[in-house]
């Protein structure tokens, strides 16, 4: 497909019928139209020009966040200028295809009612004129399967992008990923190749039940465990996509709960304190607990020290009694009692009544307690010598526990004091709600490595089915062979399975190469395009079993996740023109890269890249570009690189539409700025 | 219209040189599907086999016959 001309009438800025004659790759040499305009010229909208008139898809990708409806494509100011009569709003594509040349022409009608305008359908045609110049119409209910055979709209994002949307293509949804992954299936006519494969299947099914019926006992039974084992292997193979899907899903919501958490980044240090330091609180409080059960196990023995001093006080006065020898006394009251009755002492000197001895002995008997008495005092001062040993160690340990359990209550305190500051700093419930997202994102990753272990298992299970299916499969033959000699039914039967198998392996080998092919060539391209910085860290592009990218950095491990938005642009870029490559068999595709505004996210040497690779591998790139990404510098690379061919301005009118104006490439640098006058 | 969605102008000769190695009725049928899978729905394309099978299947019988 080339585009050789676009015309748009009464379409968003362009009002009345404007044209646009893009470069003709195949009259020049050059192949690169330009089409500059400043912010909210109209780029954009000649994108969505494009769009409708081949797609009939009046929203973009960009558009997800504005509501239905709110898209309006007929041009305002002539709806103004006609309150009662309805626009046509137009977009004409003359565009050729394989040696024939395409009309392709949308319209729709649009009338103001109050506040909102209705838009509706009003004509789409198709003129296709093949070489003899015999222009035929094309019916209108063939005319979308007549342009998806041209460009499939399902790849169409990969040809015609808004350019800092292109790097989507390297995080698309899963939904997304099996509607691109059909589409360049079909774009690499895989497609037909997996028609064909479950053609013969259906064939060979057919056959072989038709002969389970009417064949002998071995074979019927033979085809019975092959088709079991068939469906189970249906069964693993779905539940591995199923898994697959699952830990892509995982694998995405991880990647937007990584967005979501870089809105947080600033207080993000702000979280981990408050989680570490309610984790301390935990602990802290698990520990005045523990503190509070030991002092209650201490209870029995501390309330014996409420009666510590009196207990001290007995103790003591016995104490004192025993220093004086009171007790026990330094003589027996008995022996006492027998030397006054006796009047002799033990020596043999008498005591008389009345003298001095006599009084003393007396003395010694009213100091002197009887034995029992004495014996009890004594025993007394043992326990008590014992206990008042216990008072002290009880009443350390209770002081002990009382310091401890007040110690944590101020740490507890300290703790929620700053518990009370982190929060204060981290700020509004949304922001303290961060937290969750991290916890969500443990979740997710718990939950890959358990589906990456199911799927595992699966697959263990699916290689022996598979061993299973060509034992079963070698017997079959055996057997078909067997009965088969004189028979028709079993020879089809035989041919059948044979060919499906070979299409089978070849279509394995087939995609393998394909998709290795398209990873060497964007691989190669991607390292051109990047700059030396990226080219030290990012060394491969792999094109994984879905068509979905991955890139390796040096040491070999997946790096996607990590690379800038401007360097997933020049990956998905090399992507597509690796595609084009592999599609067109090194040749150039035949489909024009019509990029909106591709140059914004990128450095200078990315810019100089593509300038200078763009056009050598793209049949026609039509480039709309703004004042800030095509200045004096790029200009000047795509001129001497002799590939611009046209350039077009969009230039603004008083009653704010737009008008597309020619320029000759020369006059293009005296229009351009230079880099400084943006710094 | 013709079917314009073949990009690859010689990814039928790729095929058919993968397929080289695979005996000669196999080979046969096999491009015979892919042939009609370019234009036909999987349900047409395996009508269609059917009586490829059943021409490629006598063709052999004949052939075997011949040789015996």
């Amino acid at each position: 497909m080339i585009l050789h001309k676009m015309m748009v009438e009464n379409f968003r800025q362009f009002r009345g019928k404007q044209e646009i004659e893009f470069i003709n790759p195949s009259q020049d040499n050059a192949n690169v139209t330009v089409v500059f305009g400043e912010n909210g010229r109209g780029k954009t909208g000649l994108f969505r020009a494009i769009m409708f008139c081949l797609f009939g898809e009046r929203r973009l990708s960009q558009d997800v966040d504005v509501p239905h409806g709110e898209i309006q494509i007929v041009n305002v100011s002539a709806l103004e200028a006609n309150p009662d009569q309805p626009v046509r709003t137009v977009v004409e594509l003359k565009f050729t295809h394989r040696e024939q040349t395409y009309r392709l022409r949308r319209a729709i009608l649009g009338m103001q009612d109050e506040n909102r305008v209705i838009e509706e359908e009003d004509e789409k045609r198709l003129f296709v004129t093949p070489a003899d110049g015999n222009t035929q119409p094309v019916q209108t209910t063939e005319i979308d399967a007549v342009i998806d055979s041209i460009l499939d709209r399902r790849v169409k994002d990969y040809f015609l992008f808004d350019g800092e949307k292109i790097e989507r293509l390297t995080r698309a949804s899963i939904e997304q990923r099996r509607e691109i992954s059909a589409g360049l299936r079909n774009l690499l006519n895989v497609d037909a190749l997996e028609t064909a494969i479950k053609a013969v299947r259906r064939v060979t099914k057919s056959l072989e039940k038709e002969l389970s019926n009417s064949s002998n006992e071995e074979l019927s039974r033979l085809l019975k465990q092959l088709g079991d084992n068939e469906e189970e292997q249906t069964c693993s193979r779905k539940r591995l996509d199923e898994l697959a899907d699952e830990i892509r899903f995982a694998r995405q919501e991880i990647d937007k709960t990584d967005k979501a958490l870089e809105k947080f980044n600033e207080i993000r240090h702000l979280l981990g304190r408050r989680k570490s330091l309610e984790q301390e609180l935990n602990d802290q409080e698990q520990q005045a607990a523990n503190a509070l059960n030991e002092m209650r196990n201490l209870v029995c023995k501390a309330s014996a020290l409420i009666v510590a001093p009196t207990v001290i006080n007995v103790f003591e006065h016995i104490e004192r009694q025993k220093q004086k020898g009171e007790i026990p006394s330094e003589i027996r009251r008995d022996l006492i009692e027998r030397i006054l009755t006796e009047k002799q002492c033990i020596c043999g000197r008498e005591v008389c009544k009345g003298s001095d001895a006599y009084s003393h002995i007396i003395d010694w008997l009213k100091r002197t307690s009887d034995v029992t008495t004495q014996d009890a005092a004594l025993n007394l001062w043992r326990y008590l010598s014992e206990v008042h040993n216990h008072f002290n160690d009880d009443a350390d340990l209770v002081e002990n526990r009382l310091q401890q359990y007040g110690n944590i209550h101020s740490t507890i305190a300290n703790i929620n004091r700053s518990l009370e500051n982190v929060s204060k700093q981290i700020g509004t419930p949304e922001r303290q709600d961060a937290t969750k997202l991290d916890e969500h994102r443990k979740k997710l990753q718990e939950s890959i490595i358990a589906l990456e272990a199911n799927a595992r298992v699966t697959q263990t299970q699916l290689e022996q089915l598979q061993q299973e299916n060509n034992r079963l499969r070698a017997l079959l033959k055996e057997e078909k062979l067997k009965v088969g000699r004189n028979d028709e039914l079993s020879r089809r039967s035989i041919l059948a399975r044979d060919t499906q198998d070979a299409l089978t392996d070849v279509y394995y080998q087939f995609t393998c190469e394909i998709k290795d092919l398209i990873g060497k060539s964007a691989t190669q391209l991607f390292r051109e395009l990047l700059d030396e910085e990226g080219r030290k860290n990012l060394r491969t592009i792999v094109v994984n079993d879905d068509y979905s990218l991955q890139v390796l950095d040096r040491y070999k491990k997946p790096f996607l996740a990590n690379i800038s938005a401007g360097q997933r642009q020049i990956m998905s870029i090399s992507f597509i023109a690796a595609l084009a490559r592999t599609a067109a068999r090194g040749n150039k595709i035949e489909i024009p890269l019509f990029m909106d505004s591709p140059f914004g996210r990128l450095s200078y040497e990315h810019r100089q890249n593509l300038i200078n690779q763009v056009p050598t591998f793209a049949s026609q790139w039509i480039l709309l570009a703004t004042d800030t990404e095509f200045r004096r510098q790029e200009a000047r690379l795509l001129k001497n690189s002799g590939k611009w061919g046209k350039f077009f301005m969009l230039r603004s009118t008083n009653d704010g539409n737009t008008v597309i104006m020619e320029q000759d490439i020369g006059s293009a640098l005296a229009v351009l700025r230079d880099k400084e006058d943006y710094q | 219209m013709s079917n314009n969605k073949t990009l690859l102008p010689d990814v039928n000769a790729l095929i058919i040189e993968k397929l080289a190695t695979y005996p000669e009725n196999v080979r046969e049928l096999a491009f015979q599907a892919i042939r009609l899978s370019e234009t036909y729905p999987e349900v047409a394309v395996a009508e269609q086999l059917q009586s490829v099978l059943r021409k490629l299947s006598r063709q052999r019988e004949v052939e075997t016959n011949d040789t015996a």
